[in-house]
């Protein structure tokens, strides 16, 4: 008898916990994200029958950041969410994350080493893993190959530098009715913070004054200060980016779809666009050199809310994300450059058949890719400086003086932002 | 009779005072109350006197957001509603007159993100319908919502077109104007602008009184609808309006002391303008008299 009832017992557990377990699920992306992220959600719950997932989805990111910092607030964040590395700060130092260092640790599916270190270093929180990264996306040069072999310029080289840069931009940069009005870009690059960085680094030059504790933005000294400089010329002197009026008119993504803006740009976020929209040969090239490489990580990870009520459901929706087989699945979007080494060189995200053929790239950038400070006033400080750098982008003002500007105008958010 | 007439009117009247109680009055009064704490929404909240009032003063983004705000009320404004009145004028009569009135309340019955959309293509500098025809006069063509100085001129434009209630309410007026006036000015003489001059504007001035100071509460808080929705509060400011300071302090940046003290000088800004129409009327000496509306 006593056997029995001890078999029995796991079955009594099961059954209980199939009533009670659903986790929320919140995602922002496009549709074919979305469409992933379904596929990601059916295949859990076929593994999980016990556990039902909500999934909502909010397409722009400017909402879905509305909406968590609302829902944080509020009391009801969803249970899982997906996090880029710059916004975790905010949230932890509130105190509404999860640390999942411990359930790493514990985890028989994945372990801390199969990941990219940097981007376990990324979301790392005064000593805790507090999310587990999706992805080691950084910034490449999106180009648009049947522009390169029209104009007969030879495609970016894996050591292409700025210099190579500059010229190549300038020649794919034309008016080819000569009425004055630019009809081709060479390149096209928003003008912020975040795409600034990788320049700075690359000049030798600092985004803070010091990393490890920053106090103020550092881009008014010498390296950082030349890097903003050489950024802004790319508009203001050379011509080979729209202006503001251009840009407004038709923003430069949307140029680059079209054909007629040759070089953007993005991380590989513009992969699955791309690959729907542009009816051209496209590929992708590592960003140009200055001094040295340097590249910047754009990574996303999946975060455990402290006030999740069933954390163990939550814990295993997120650990069947980062499994072989669930980055596999998101992989296979296009969108995301897997965090675990094992997909990362496998043909889920190598795959020869699909554009881009240089995918190759992320993966040989990840040894030299930096990471902005973690401070949790960082979305503030950056979005203050790229008003700054903006305007100097399009002329209002000079490099220096946005760099004064930027400095002095974030300085307040480094006194009130919480360190790691 | 009359008093239980009266008592079943407000008997009728009690759902939408509650609320109008729940959803307005109490959370007007909480957060004004808010005004005095530091509350983060994550934490609890923390009394500090009138700190947060100074704090909102001295960002220069706070004075900024008021000018903006006052902008794009004192310069749309007046247009509204005198456009409002020759609209009305125009759908009064005419073979045309159903066809006018849908044109012009189709605009304000519109989504506000569908009228937003429409606008950003109409304001595009290089390829919107507005710019092409400026270039084709050979007129120089601004950026519009790219450029600092054209963006609140542009939001202001966009503005115009939503007139639809005032030009009810004037339509409405111009009902009740007594055709014989008309008529016996036209005998002595007058000519159509001359009626409109001195007939109907003056008759309908109380109305347009009234439709000025609720046109001066109105785009002060949703002026920041369609600025939001067109520029974002762009570029660098230039658009940026009281209410996008409260929602970005507020839940931007998780500071609702210092969003609700700004909240504080929203309704005392909205007082200084009602009574700036008020004084204006008591210059003129119209609305005051017969029907006293504002008093």
């Amino acid at each position: 008898m006593k056997p029995l009832a001890l078999l029995l017992l796991p079955l009594l557990l099961f059954a209980c916990r199939s009533e009670s377990s659903t986790v929320s699920f919140t995602v922002s992306g496009d549709a074919a994200e979305y469409a992933a992220y379904e596929t990601l959600v059916a295949a859990f719950e076929a593994a999980h029958p016990e556990i039902d997932v909500t999934l909502t989805h909010i397409p722009s990111a400017g909402d879905y950041s509305a909406k968590l910092v609302t829902d944080f607030a509020a009391g009801t964040p969803p249970d899982v969410s997906l996090l880029n590395y710059r916004r975790v700060p905010a949230f932890a130092a509130a105190g509404q994350m999860e640390p999942l260092g411990p359930y790493l640790d514990k985890s028989e599916l994945i372990a801390r080493e199969d990941f990219y270190p940097i981007t376990i270093d990324a979301f790392t929180w005064q000593g805790d893993i507090l999310c587990i990264p999706q992805n080691v996306s950084s910034l490449v040069v999106y180009y648009n190959r049947d522009l390169f072999a029209a104009a007969g310029v030879a495609e970016p080289a894996d050591d292409w530098t700025w210099d190579d840069f500059v010229t190549t931009a300038v020649t794919l940069t034309r008016d080819s009715d000569g009425d004055g009005t630019i009809d081709q870009y060479g390149a096209g690059i928003e003008p912020s913070l975040y795409r600034l960085a990788p320049f700075v680094w690359q000049n030798g030059g600092r985004l803070v004054d010091d990393p490890a504790n920053p106090t103020q933005l550092g881009l008014t000294r010498l390296p950082s200060l030349q890097a903003l400089e050489w950024f802004v010329a790319l508009q203001t002197v050379h011509h080979v980016v729209p202006d503001r009026t251009a840009e407004a008119a038709i923003d430069s993504e949307t140029r680059f779809i079209q054909g007629t803006t040759a070089m953007f740009f993005d991380s590989r976020r513009g992969t699955p666009t791309f690959r729907e929209a542009a009816d051209f040969d496209w590929d992708i090239a590592p960003l140009p050199r200055g001094q040295e490489a340097a590249g910047i990580l754009h990574s996303d990870a999946y975060c455990l809310s402290a006030a999740a009520k069933d954390k163990d459901a939550a814990w295993s929706l997120i650990e069947f994300a980062n499994s072989p087989e669930g980055q596999t699945i998101i992989a296979g979007t296009g969108r995301t450059v897997p965090s675990l080494r094992a997909v990362a060189e496998s043909d889920a995200f190598l795959d020869p058949a699909a554009r881009p053929s240089r995918s190759q790239v992320f993966l040989d950038s990840v040894d030299h890719l930096q990471i902005v400070p973690l401070i949790s006033t960082w979305e503030d400080i950056e979005s203050t400086a790229s008003e700054e750098i903006e305007r100097a982008f399009y002329g209002d003002i000079t490099a220096e003086e946005a760099a004064i500007l930027a400095r002095d105008r974030t300085e307040e958010y480094f006194a009130l932002g919480a360190r790691p | 009779m009359n008093d239980g007439y009266e008592r079943r009117l407000k008997r009728l009247l009690l759902p939408y005072g509650m609320g109008i109680g729940l959803l307005f009055v109490v959370p007007a009064i909480l957060s004004f109350a808010l005004a005095f704490f530091r509350y983060d929404a994550l934490s609890p909240p923390r009394f500090v006197g009138t700190l947060n009032f100074p704090l909102a003063r001295t960002d220069s983004l706070f004075s900024l957001s008021v000018f903006n705000s006052l902008a794009l009320v004192i310069l749309p404004a007046p247009l509204r509603v005198f456009g409002a009145f020759l609209a009305a004028r125009l759908a009064r009569g005419g073979r045309l007159r159903h066809l006018l009135r849908a044109a012009v309340f189709l605009p304000a019955a519109m989504p506000a993100s569908a009228f937003a959309l429409a606008w950003l293509w109409i304001l595009n500098p290089l390829y919107g319908p507005l710019n092409r025809l400026l270039m084709a006069l050979s007129l120089s063509a601004p950026g519009w919502l790219s450029d600092a100085q054209w963006a609140r001129p542009a939001i202001a434009l966009a503005l115009l077109w939503l007139v639809g209630e005032g030009f009810l309410v004037c339509l409405a007026a111009l009902y009740d104007v007594p055709r014989d006036l008309e008529d016996a000015a036209a005998a002595d003489g007058a000519g159509a602008g001359a009626i409109l001059r001195y007939v109907l504007l003056p008759l309908l001035a109380p109305v347009l009184l009234l439709l000025m100071a609720r046109d001066a509460v109105l785009l002060l808080q949703e002026s920041f609808t369609l600025a939001w929705l067109l520029s974002g509060g762009g570029p660098y400011y230039a658009t940026y309006t009281l209410p996008q300071f409260i929602y970005e302090a507020a839940f931007g940046r998780l500071d609702f002391g210092v969003a609700s003290a700004a909240l504080w000088a929203l309704y005392v800004v909205t007082g200084l303008l009602l009574i700036l129409v008020y004084l204006v009327a008591r210059q003129w000496q119209v609305g005051l008299s017969e029907e006293e509306f504002l008093l």
